[in-house]
């Protein structure tokens, strides 16, 4: 895949035309303002809540890749959010990298990560390779908890730093910075995946969800491929470890390879967007996590004798969600044609008939 | 003649107690259109399997242009140059026509506008043009042989092994899909071809090969086959006329 910055430029041109652009261009416009006016007024809730969004946006996002597009569905992507988590954390506390590196060294080191369990992992088909997710993310939390040189089940959390340290070391009061930082990392892992899904690479991962047999006769390698997701996959679920790093403070074994709050909610995001679809996980992401914080938040706090009646009336909201649209909120719209689907930058029926024969 | 473009050498493969093929050889030269017949269960499709990959023999050897691609995977025997059709037709069915025969376009073209137009291109020889952007899975099982062979195509083979392209198919359909084959033989491809319908088989083929129980039984020209006691007896049941 060649990375040209024309081609970047004359993508983003492409996606800003017509209607399409105007929807687009609002939306960003809406986002870069957003946490001013949040700060403004001085309301952590609904900024912490837009931060949440766009976290699990840049890691449904990620998921997708593999789950969406290959076919590989993983509960078990908290291992590559809690190594971003932990290396940028441990890079940060041992060694005075800056999170700026070290975040993206996460991102690295989660791919590797991947890498290395996709040996094993990609042996394995379907629900087998599921299950085999979920079992490894568990593993990964018992060795981080008996780990000690990583704080074992204590945790790691960073000294406070002075102000002018906050910089070099992304420590601010509130989530308001944070945000930018996200959609920064949101922004660029967009562009990344949309090359990627237009590129061959894309349509030989697709292809591999549809059918692998039949795929292998058309020349493509179902190994390599699947290891080609994984990695780009892993990066970016690192990275948005890193990001919950500087953002919290503080990441311990059960917070950061939590199978429910990580790893499931990523996939719950992902499949409520729409799985199939490019930015159903987005879609999924931002109608997910305020319903959860707003759930938690109204009923822990109105019925606190009756913790977990939170869980319930999520789950009733969720299962009412996927009822009416099984294909995603997304993947609904495009059904009824509400949203056309333009997967490609290249648009086949702009091409004149005397260049097909 | 010229040396063959496959070489199939004394090759064996066993089903646990079960023999599918048993030592068979044969060799296919370039330009060539072969037929392979044979009752149910005689073998053809298991052939098809080792030739390309999907199933490794217990004994024997397959040439590809001299090259030796005995247990090579499958996606390494399509890169160098043979193209292949499922006998049970197996379209991406989430994805477009146009979007499965671009997958395989990408095999020798790297960028999407390449791919693209030569699928078009394809698709447009196959009859498959004004479906371009219906799901593969809804279509009916004519157009999904259709697009079985189009995809074969994309990968721009030296050798094209076609499994039963034409079963299931209307007689008009039929007439489609030998014009079709022979247009692409005269493009320069190699076809070796597996088939049930008579008619397909024994009018396009200049040669033809016998299986019966994984055994070769019989090889040469469609009219010498056609009067062959013993392919008469295992397959034909009556003399076919030519």
């Amino acid at each position: 895949m060649s990375l040209k910055i024309s081609e970047i430029i004359d993508l983003i041109r492409r996606q800003l035309y017509g209607t399409r652009g105007i929807i687009i261009s609002l939306i960003s416009l809406t986002l870069l303002i957003l946490p001013i006016i949040f700060w403004r007024l001085d309301l952590p809730f609904p900024a912490n809540t837009l931060l949440l969004c766009l976290l699990y946006s840049i890691l449904a996002m990620a998921w997708n890749i593999l789950a969406g597009y290959t076919g590989q569905i993983s509960f078990g992507h908290a291992i590559f959010f809690g190594v971003g988590a932990y290396t940028t954390m441990i890079l940060m506390l041992y060694y005075g990298v800056t999170p700026w590196i070290g975040m993206f060294i996460g991102g690295i080191i989660a791919a590797l990560t991947g890498l290395a369990l996709g040996f094993p992992l990609f042996r394995l088909r379907s629900h087998w390779f599921t299950l085999a997710t979920i079992a490894a993310s568990e593993i990964f939390k018992l060795v981080f908890i008996s780990w000690k040189w990583v704080g074992g089940a204590a945790g790691l959390q960073p000294p406070i730093v002075p102000s002018e340290l906050a910089l070099y070391y992304l420590q601010y009061a509130g989530p308001y910075i944070y945000i930018y930082i996200a959609l920064g990392i949101l922004g660029i892992e967009i562009i990344a995946l949309y090359l990627i899904i237009n590129s061959k690479t894309g349509f030989y991962l697709q292809a591999i969800r549809e059918d692998e047999y039949a795929a292998m006769s058309m020349g493509i390698n179902p190994f390599k491929y699947k290891m080609i997701a994984m990695l780009v996959s892993a990066f970016f679920t690192g990275i948005g470890g890193g990001l919950y790093t500087v953002r919290y403070r503080f990441i311990d074994p059960f917070a950061v390879f939590d199978l429910i709050t990580i790893s499931v909610y990523i996939a719950v995001a992902g499949i409520l967007g729409g799985i199939y679809t490019f930015i159903g996980p987005i879609v999924g992401a931002f109608i997910f996590m305020p319903i959860t914080e707003y759930v938690r938040a109204q009923i822990v706090v109105r019925f606190p004798r009756y913790y977990g009646l939170h869980v319930f009336v999520l789950g009733i909201i969720l299962a009412i969600i996927t009822l009416s649209m099984p294909e995603g909120v997304v993947g609904w719209l495009e059904k009824k044609g509400l949203i056309k689907r333009e997967l490609t930058l290249f648009n086949p029926s702009k091409l004149k008939e005397d260049e097909i024969i | 003649m010229t040396s063959p473009i496959l070489k199939v050498k004394n090759v064996t493969k066993r089903f646990g107690g079960l023999v599918a093929l048993n030592n068979v050889s044969f060799e296919i030269h370039e330009g060539e259109i072969v037929g392979l017949i044979g009752p149910n269960g005689a073998g053809k499709t298991t052939m098809f399997n080792v030739i390309t990959g999907y199933y490794k023999p217990e004994s024997g050897k397959i040439y590809f242009e001299g090259k030796d691609i005995t247990g090579k995977p499958p996606y390494h025997i399509a890169k160098m140059g043979i193209g292949r059709t499922f006998q049970i037709v197996k379209p991406l069915p989430g994805l477009t026509v146009l979007e499965n025969v671009v997958i395989s376009s990408f095999l020798h073209h790297e960028g999407l506008e390449e791919a693209m137009k030569r699928a078009l291109r394809i698709l447009k020889f196959t009859g498959l043009y004004d479906k371009r952007f219906m799901k593969a899975g809804s279509l009916n099982v004519a157009e999904k042989k259709r697009l079985e062979l189009s995809r074969a195509l994309a990968l721009e083979p030296k050798l094209l092994l076609l499994d039963e392209v034409a079963a299931g198919l209307t007689p008009t359909e039929v007439d489609e899909v030998l014009s079709l084959l022979r247009e692409i033989n005269k493009s320069g491809c190699t076809l070796l071809i597996v088939e049930h319908v008579m008619r397909v088989v024994m009018g396009i083929s200049e040669r033809i090969i016998v299986l019966h129980h994984g055994e070769k039984i019989a090889e040469g020209p469609p009219r010498k086959v056609a009067n062959d006691p013993k392919v008469i007896e295992a397959y034909l049941g009556a003399r076919f006329e030519l």
